[in-house]
């Protein structure tokens, strides 16, 4: 009994020594003894401490344009020795990975995201104001003011009215997109058709497209802030896209049921699937299988942000010829037709940030005119500063920005100031109104219905 | 004797300390913070913009019509889903486990091997399957003359659901059947020679011999499933995030599209994380009284 008794305390104490050894941090190394050298050797200092940029980007690893980006860094970190850039590439995890670092009090130097996330965090408190550096910073080629060197539409969504640290610029853009309908310019040649700028117009292009035997109209039915684009598009331009946002904010005098010009938006959604313009089986198709069915001739046209050249540069062929319109005006309608909601991906910095120096070095690089003109070209997306050549597959972008009277972001600023709304009541019910499951006067009855319920608890 | 025991014990809490330190600090500390969590009002970034609501998210959630369709959704996983599921892997079993069954390690494999793939490579495999315009399942149907059958199979709650439910049993079969397996394993065969010489055909060697002496697996099976059911995210979340039109959330969907999907922007931590409890609450006492009714004598052999 006795020796059993000393054989389990030795094995505890084996095992407690074995589980402090693995924890105890790791003891210095011994230092062996060395021939004394013949000649003393001059003392060396340590190499200076690198300065880090701390930067989050939504990119995944070889997704897209980030092997661009991070040749980027690569030349950012040689340009400037002394500073190392510590780079997550967070893809579809980057707002879990940003919103613990955040949580956890470890912010980052440098946030990537939209500019709907960009002005949620500011009026969250979490970034800092960037007024002050937009000021006094120039461009990296040093010719020209930095806030100067952007596209006045972007910087206008980056500056955010309700901030929480009052009305200021939040963000620093560097890529631009708005919603346009895509073409394929071969089958619009072939047909002889011209880009329609009226709703009427847009639905006979759309019926010579399917007499042709072609399917007009590419969708992805699992995408719902795809599908109730052609609702709140038509709804803009019937009654211009600030009834719309009041509507859906619950201003005082607003209603969906009491608005004709709703239904009437409604209807004319019901009018593309009745008609046949959807292409076949796209309630049950699956992003990006939409895209793919237009870049491949199937259909003629889609409705997508520019971003959409980027996403299927792999799958177009050589010789796949697109371009953009803007979403035709409705006739009668009181919505300006040149109104186009815009949005830029970019930077924000926390107010956190234990480098914000750095970070907007770091950020000034990569908007400087050789790496906007790479992207630009490469994405291919469009830039955010001035004076970049837009490529050739949305060349169209720059006009339309240029002759926009009103610019607004996207899903007319619903989706920025009441995301829950958009997503939890109008969104649901538009998908069925635009699979043909409910009726128009069904979907602004129970819109209404679902809208009320919703403000009475929110 | 006693001072044994004692020492016994001991050995057995130095042992077992550092995966149980381990286990409290990394799943259930945090696994209790979260009903702390549920009674904020909070959008999971900042703790600055922290607001004490008490009960109030519960109040909400348990109000909310989409809590309520999303908990439904779990339930037809679990009913509609498991008997499919429970049934096929029984069946499977019984098969394979007969006697002079050739190739039945062949078939194991493969019936297996659908549960070692991930969450997002089925949703994968599975949606190029259920695609309406070039998906095996829609050709299929229009090359044997049945086009009237091919549709958009995620388009509407009342297809998508048969639809993902088989996604999810031809995933999860495998591992049931190889529990089943094990347990008929387990049963002596004399009992089945016994009642061969009373006269007994195989379906009632099945009812008066298999099932019986297999209740006690039936019972850890129903469990696990039943928790697993109202556990799901990862294939309804790669097939449909959801959709469409929130018809196919269920609870874990939904409460991580209130408070993590980037997309809706919704950002609701405290209320998502209160639905979060409240499932936990439903699983617990499901389990308790589950576990409670069929609570007997085991059988011993």
């Amino acid at each position: 009994m006795k020796g059993k008794s000393i054989k389990t305390w030795i094995f505890v104490l084996v095992v407690a020594s074995l589980v402090v050894a693995g924890c105890a941090p790791k003891p210095a190394a011994t230092p062996t003894p060395t021939k004394a050298p013949e000649v003393a050797p001059t003392p060396t200092e340590a190499p200076p401490a690198k300065e880090v940029v701390d930067v989050i980007h939504f990119y995944s690893v070889g997704a897209g344009k980030q092997p661009l980006f991070a040749e980027w860094i690569e030349e950012f970190e040689k340009e400037n020795p002394d500073i190392e850039v510590k780079i997550t590439w967070g893809g579809t995890e980057v707002m879990t990975i940003t919103r613990a670092r955040l949580a956890a009090g470890d912010d980052p130097d440098v946030i990537t995201h939209n500019a709907a996330t960009i002005a949620s965090f500011a009026q969250e408190g979490i970034l800092m104001k960037l007024d002050d550096y937009y000021d006094k910073e120039m461009n990296w080629e040093g010719d020209k003011k930095w806030f100067d060197t952007f596209i006045p539409g972007a910087m206008k969504l980056a500056y955010i009215e309700d901030g929480k640290y009052g009305p200021g610029y939040y963000g620093i853009p560097y890529e631009t997109y708005i919603y346009a309908i895509f073409y394929n310019k071969k089958i619009f040649r072939d047909l002889n058709l011209e880009i329609p700028k009226t709703w009427s117009k847009f639905l006979d292009v759309c019926q010579k497209i399917k007499d042709a035997g072609i399917e007009p109209l590419s969708a992805d039915g699992n995408v719902p802030y795809y599908n109730d684009l052609w609702f709140t598009k038509l709804a803009a331009r019937i009654l211009g896209w600030e009834k719309f946002y009041d509507t859906a904010l619950n201003k005082p005098g607003t209603s969906w049921v009491d608005e004709p010009g709703f239904l009437e938006a409604a209807k004319k959604v019901k009018e593309l699937r009745d008609r046949g313009f959807l292409m076949e089986g796209y309630e049950g198709s699956g992003w990006p299988a939409a895209q793919i069915a237009w870049v491949n001739g199937e259909t003629a046209m889609i409705f997508m942000a520019t971003w959409l050249p980027s996403e299927i540069r792999d799958q177009t062929p050589e010789d796949f010829e697109m371009g953009i319109f803007l979403f035709p005006m409705v006739e009668g309608g009181k919505g300006d037709p040149t109104m186009v909601e815009f949005k830029y991906n970019g930077f924000c910095i926390p107010k956190g940030a234990k480098n914000p120096d750095g970070a907007i070095k770091f950020v000034r690089f990569w908007t400087n005119k050789k790496n906007m003109t790479e992207m630009a070209a490469a994405g291919p997306a469009p830039a955010a500063t001035l004076g970049i050549e837009m490529p050739d597959s949305v060349a169209d972008q720059t006009p339309i920005l240029e002759k926009a009277q009103t610019v607004i972001g996207f899903h007319l600023f619903v989706q920025r100031d009441a995301p829950e709304w958009m997503d939890m009541v109008e969104r649901p019910l538009d998908d069925q109104l635009f699979f043909g499951q409910i009726s128009p006067e069904e979907f602004i009855e129970e819109l209404q219905k679902a809208h009320d319920e919703y403000w009475e608890t929110h | 004797m006693r001072t044994g025991r004692r020492r016994g014990k001991t050995i057995i809490f130095v042992f077992l300390a550092p995966a149980i330190l381990f286990y409290t600090v990394f799943f259930v500390y945090p696994a209790a913070d979260a009903f702390r969590v549920s009674t904020w009002r909070w959008k999971g970034v900042s703790f600055e913009n922290v607001e004490h609501v008490g009960l109030a998210n519960f109040r909400e959630a348990l109000n909310d019509k989409w809590v309520k369709l999303a908990f439904t959704n779990n339930i037809l996983i679990m009913i509609g889903g498991g008997a499919l599921l429970l049934a096929l892997a029984l069946f499977l079993a019984v098969v394979l486990t007969r006697e002079g069954f050739r190739g039945a390690s062949f078939f194991k494999t493969i019936i297996f091997s659908p549960y070692a793939i991930s969450s997002v490579g089925i949703a994968l495999l599975w949606g190029f399957i259920y695609d309406p315009r070039f998906g095996l399942l829609n050709e299929f149907l229009r090359a044997i003359g049945l086009e009237a059958l091919a549709k958009p199979w995620m388009a509407r709650r009342e297809t998508a659901w048969p639809a993902l439910i088989l996604v999810i049993v031809w995933s999860a079969v495998g591992f049931f059947m190889m529990l089943f397996i094990a347990g008929i394993q387990g049963i002596p065969s004399d009992y089945y020679g016994a009642a061969r010489v009373d006269g007994a055909n195989e379906w009632q060697l099945f009812r008066h011999v298999t099932i019986p002496l297999l209740r006690e697996v039936l019972t850890i099976a129903i469990v696990y499933w039943m928790i697993a059911a109202l556990r799901v995210f990862g294939i309804i979340w790669a097939m449909t995030r959801g959709g469409p039109a929130h018809v196919t959330q269920t609870v874990t969907t939904y409460f991580y599209h209130l408070s993590l999907y980037g997309e809706s922007r919704i950002f609701r931590m405290g209320y998502g994380t209160s639905i979060a409890v409240l499932l936990f609450l439903v699983i617990l006492i499901l389990s308790i009284v589950y576990l409670r009714l069929t609570r007997r004598e085991a059988i011993e052999y």
